[in-house]
């Protein structure tokens, strides 16, 4: 798949076509971050991991509409908000590398807290929410189920209820995203 | 009354407003801090649902790209960092390949390690530490899988697969299989 290809896939939430789309992103970027992780003080562990995290930020960068076009290859976005994150990581964990202190210090803005946070504060996210909502949500955002069908699936007698219910769940999480929102992270 | 906002911010995530709506809704992100908060909240609510699935999808993709373990002769490297390690035995691995089994994959991958190596799959995660004795091989696994082993030879062939339906792991350790349980120990031999 080119990257024309593999952008639509996700920024149309094409079922058939986005499994493919995601495995063909891991295969063109899993080396390069990877290399670059472990040859700067990182473990295999920490490079599979930040390797993930970037492309989960690549990812929902362009389902929410907040990367709407490519300006460069999505292997170079990837391979450099990995790089960003990792470089936050080290400096945050005093284990920065010498030949990238000069770097960082002429070019602050290098480092994206927000960015090297990102999947730790959805996951922190995630934990909050709590069943029945949780499932409501995921139903209908990731599988896509129409109001009809959910409520079937989840015993509503009628649309009505099944619509009150996921407003009440996504407000809920709403707050919650919210306080999530105004906590600072140590990473 | 029920709040349409959700719809109207699905709406627009779908491409599904017209171009003078978007218009009008871009407008009021950068001019309503209210409409904007509540539109950052949305976003992170669809991001958390969409990463929780893209998680397990990458790890399976790592999983895949996982190879049978094979023991590297890194005599010399092995020697040199053996005089660091004294207490946990040090198994060189090749980086670029990791653990997978037939029913349950682990996520790896798994490089030069002195200490533990974890790892983690969809089903299960599981720690394994290396220790070197000189007395009878030996293991205790609960949360940690302890492999107690000799330190000769230094190549170690290693693996070990999961079993979902009947929840037993099963080690290979130099060509010999054992079947391990969680919560068990016992002996190697």
């Amino acid at each position: 798949m080119d990257d024309r290809s593999i952008f639509l896939a996700i920024a149309r939430f094409d079922k058939t076509l986005e499994s493919e789309a995601i495995k063909t992103i891991y295969r063109q970027v899993s080396k390069p971050v990877k290399n670059f992780v472990v040859t700067n003080s990182g473990t295999s562990e920490e490079a599979e991991d930040i390797l993930q995290d970037a492309i989960i930020i690549f990812l929902n960068k362009v389902r929410l509409k907040e990367l709407q076009q490519l300006t460069s290859k999505i292997s170079t976005y990837i391979f450099a908000v990995a790089r960003n994150n990792w470089l936050y990581t080290l400096r945050k964990k005093g284990r920065m590398p010498i030949s990238e202190l000069k770097i960082i210090s002429d070019d602050p803005s290098n480092l994206d807290e927000d960015s090297a946070i990102y999947t730790q504060v959805l996951g922190k996210l995630m934990d909050l929410i709590k069943e029945p909502c949780k499932s409501i949500i995921t139903t209908f955002y990731l599988d896509r189920l129409s109001i009809k069908q959910m409520a079937e699936k989840f015993g509503y007698k009628d649309e009505n209820g099944m619509k009150k219910k996921k407003s009440l769940c996504m407000k809920t999480a709403r707050e919650m995203a919210n306080d999530l929102l105004t906590i600072e992270y140590e990473l | 009354m029920m709040d349409n906002t959700d719809q109207l911010f699905d709406d627009y995530l779908s491409g599904e407003l017209s171009e003078s709506q978007k218009r009008e809704f871009e407008e009021r992100l950068d001019s309503d801090e209210t409409f904007r908060k509540k539109f950052d909240a949305h976003k992170m609510i669809l991001g958390a649902i969409y990463a929780s699935h893209d998680k397990k999808l990458l790890a399976e993709i790592a999983d895949q790209k996982v190879k049978h373990l094979k023991p590297l002769y890194y005599w010399s490297i092995a020697a040199s960092l053996l005089l660091i390690a004294t207490v946990i035995w040090l198994i060189p691995f090749n980086s670029e390949e990791a653990l997978i089994s037939e029913g349950k994959v682990f996520n790896t991958p798994v490089n030069f390690t002195t200490k533990a190596l974890a790892f983690t799959s969809t089903v299960d995660s599981l720690t394994i530490q290396l220790n070197h004795i000189k007395g009878t091989p030996r293991y205790e696994f609960s949360d940690t899988l302890k492999l107690y082993i000799l330190k000769d030879p230094v190549k170690v062939e290693f693996s070990i697969k999961y079993f979902e339906d009947v929840k037993f792991y099963e080690l290979t350790l130099d060509s010999r299989i054992y079947k391990l349980k969680r919560n068990s120990s016992g002996s190697l031999e």
